[in-house]
């Protein structure tokens, strides 16, 4: 299960360890700084798989990140799932004075977003190094 | 000549992904584009997806999956005979450029609408819902 993989491996989150190794979809959580997180996905995001984002998402926020990275340059596939899962870790973050930033490189990958109308929600950047320097 | 496929997956997250494989199959030797077959992929997932959430609450029935190719178009039909949704209980015309709710869920149909060339939502009267989703081949 991934809420004991995540409950086990607290230190090794800490370090960038993988939590969840299923084909297709992995997701990690790294913390670089005590109020930023990164969370980096790769495979497809779908109804199935979202619940493993969103509560790698939710961890991050819980542990007092106020900056998060949601990393999607590894992405092949997001639906309307993940954009929830995206808006709604957006909104918690705002009410904390928080903010969510996207990487997403992919044409395909930016087109949804544009295509949901959700260009405006958070920030959209095509590097992680752009993310993180935005954090700083 | 038509070329018929079907598919019937249990309504469960899961078991989305089999008909995205499917539709990769069947349009590999077509003439569409990556972006072409990709909007496509996301309309059939957004479809399944809301058999799976609305009509039957995530984890009973089936989902009938129907691909229909020809010269120039492919033609997705989804059915489930679940409870059903409405695209007024989805809309939301205040929110965003295609009408979608900034909220968990609730974007699926607006998403379809954006992304496939004909877009038909019918309730049979023996119940269910059919979403049918038709993608042009590419010039």
């Amino acid at each position: 299960m991934a809420e004991q993989a995540i409950a086990v491996d607290a230190q090794a989150r800490h370090e960038g360890v993988c939590l969840d190794d299923r084909p297709q979809f992995r997701v990690q959580l790294a913390r670089p700084a005590d109020d930023v997180a990164v969370v980096t996905l790769e495979g497809e995001i779908d109804l199935y798989t979202a619940p493993r984002f969103k509560e790698a998402l939710g961890q991050g926020i819980d542990e007092g990140a106020r900056y998060v990275i949601v990393d999607l340059s590894s992405v092949t596939f997001v639906d309307s799932t993940a954009l929830g899962v995206l808006v709604g870790g957006a909104r918690r973050l705002r009410l904390h004075d928080g903010s969510l930033v996207v990487v997403a490189g992919l044409d395909r990958i930016r087109r949804i977003f544009e295509i949901a109308g959700l260009g405006g929600a958070f920030a959209i950047l095509p590097t992680l190094d752009d993310a993180l320097a935005a954090a700083r | 000549m038509n070329e018929l496929v079907t598919l019937e997956i249990p309504a469960k997250a899961e078991y989305v992904v089999l008909g995205r494989l499917a539709l990769a199959g069947l349009v590999r030797e077509r003439r569409f584009s990556a972006d072409a077959v990709a909007d496509l992929k996301l309309a059939l997932t957004e479809a399944c997806s809301n058999s799976i959430r609305h009509a039957y609450d995530h984890d009973k029935g089936q989902v009938h999956l129907s691909f229909v190719a020809s010269a120039d178009r492919v033609t997705v039909t989804v059915r489930d005979q679940g409870g059903g949704f409405h695209e007024d209980d989805i809309d939301c015309p205040e929110c965003g450029s295609v009408g979608v709710k900034l909220s968990e869920g609730g974007m699926g149909i607006s998403i379809i609408r954006a992304v496939v060339d004909e877009f038909r939502l019918d309730h049979p009267e023996s119940g269910g819902t059919i979403l049918t989703l038709t993608k042009l081949c590419d010039a």
